[in-house]
């Protein structure tokens, strides 16, 4: 066996879970992959969609992070600022308080919607049509 | 490099862990009409809040820890790479019956699923099959052999990525870290939150966070969900040696204790305002 490239591509969580889901209807998973699988369901990734991941990318252009600072934040969907200066190299110098506000705004607005909808019933919108 | 710099820059700005708020037993009213709000006034809210509950002042109001949604948001984070590959996969004569491609993934997945490739890291499943070459058959062997390029799902978080596992337990080596399906994760003394402790007693390492009222100690109970940043990674060749014929027999235990070696080991890091536990950071 060789290996020709260790790194082709960096992918995120919402990917691994479709390949993984697309494994798991077809009925080929062994352990491995269902313990990777409950593990990253877990994560709110199974609420994104290929719609989510291109709108989130057009929003971060502005804010001129690396490729690995936009994946992690992609997978952890930071909500505090204490957790953006982890997630972006030198924060500090990077980016300005008032930056770090509009990054989170942004996270919110994106990421965040479907969650809400899923777990807090504050941010639930009222009237849907039960069946 | 990284960490050092940053450190100095948290006390040139003047937050540093002991600053930057963790505790949950202060928070809790607050932080249930917080998440009631949007995130704006939650911005706002905790601006006044952190000013008059004797936060430093110099602290930015922004590293108040509101939740959103507390308790919603579990995040268990891992970190996942393609990895180009070539194998000759043998398929043998009973799966001839079989489409090609099915056959060859199946074989590759038994033969890579859940194993360490040394310096590329453990082998998850296979994403694709990129091409494949001819197959051929050797006298002698009624399997048939092909050339497969593809790409693998790899976990190999990279350095500096942040993760979130699950403590599998403590000892005096530092916190173990499972993510479920990857358990090679430790987390050194040295790389806790300081000032930290080892309680003999209960086998926990404890994190005794000073606040102006006194001392709390933090513990770090099993089971408990932690972040962390990856600062080491460790390969191991664990593939069986040749018997070696120049040592002499003493040698036969140091082996023995290498055979247990993990051979691939995560170091993690939870020494910076963010990391360690999630319910130091959020409120739950």
């Amino acid at each position: 066996m060789e290996v020709k490239d260790v790194n082709t591509a960096l992918l995120n969580d919402f990917e691994v879970y479709q390949l993984l889901m697309d494994l798991k209807q077809q009925q080929i998973l062994n352990t491995i992959m269902y313990k990777t699988l409950y593990c990253i369901s877990k994560t709110p990734c199974k609420f994104k969609s290929p719609q989510v991941v291109s709108n989130f990318l057009v929003a971060l252009k502005i804010h001129k992070l690396t490729k690995a600072e936009k994946l992690r934040l992609f997978n952890h969907r930071p909500v505090t600022a204490v957790e953006i200066q982890l997630m972006v190299e030198e924060s500090e110098e990077q980016l300005m308080e008032e930056q770090i506000e509009a990054l989170l705004q942004t996270m919110t607005s994106i990421l965040h919607r479907d969650l809400a909808k899923e777990n807090s019933p504050v941010f639930c919108e009222p009237s849907e049509p039960q069946q | 490099m990284r960490t050092k710099h940053q450190e100095r820059m948290l006390l040139e700005h003047g937050y540093t862990a002991q600053k930057t708020h963790s505790n949950p037993l202060i928070l809790p009213y607050f932080v249930q009409m917080l998440a009631f709000s949007s995130l704006g006034t939650q911005l706002e809210l905790a601006t006044t809040f952190s000013n008059s509950y004797h936060y430093r002042k110099e602290s930015p109001p922004a590293d108040f820890p509101f939740p959103f949604s507390s308790g919603a948001l579990v995040l268990l984070v891992t970190m996942f790479v393609l990895v180009e590959m070539t194998d000759t996969v043998r398929i043998p004569p009973w799966q001839f019956e079989r489409k090609l491609n099915d056959a060859i993934t199946e074989e590759l997945n038994k033969k890579l699923a859940n194993k360490v490739v040394y310096n590329v890291g453990l082998c998850i499943c296979l994403y694709d099959i990129t091409k494949l070459e001819d197959s051929y058959i050797f006298p002698g062997d009624g399997a048939s052999h092909t050339k497969v390029h593809f790409r693998y799902v790899v976990f190999h978080p990279f350095l500096d990525e942040i993760l979130v596992g699950e403590i599998k337990g403590c000892s005096l080596e530092g916190v173990h870290v499972s993510l479920g399906f990857f358990d090679d994760i430790i987390i050194p003394p040295e790389s806790l939150q300081q000032p930290a402790k080892f309680d003999e007693a209960e086998q926990v390492w404890v994190w005794e966070y000073e606040t102006e009222e006194g001392a709390h100690d933090l513990y770090m109970d099993r089971g408990e969900e932690i972040r962390f940043r990856v600062v080491d990674e460790t390969f191991i060749d664990t593939s069986p040696t040749g018997p070696s014929s120049s040592e002499p027999s003493t040698s036969s235990a140091t082996e023995e204790v290498q055979k247990k070696e993990a051979p691939y080991t995560l170091v993690g890091s939870i020494s910076e305002p963010g990391l360690g536990l999630l319910s130091w950071w959020t409120n739950s």
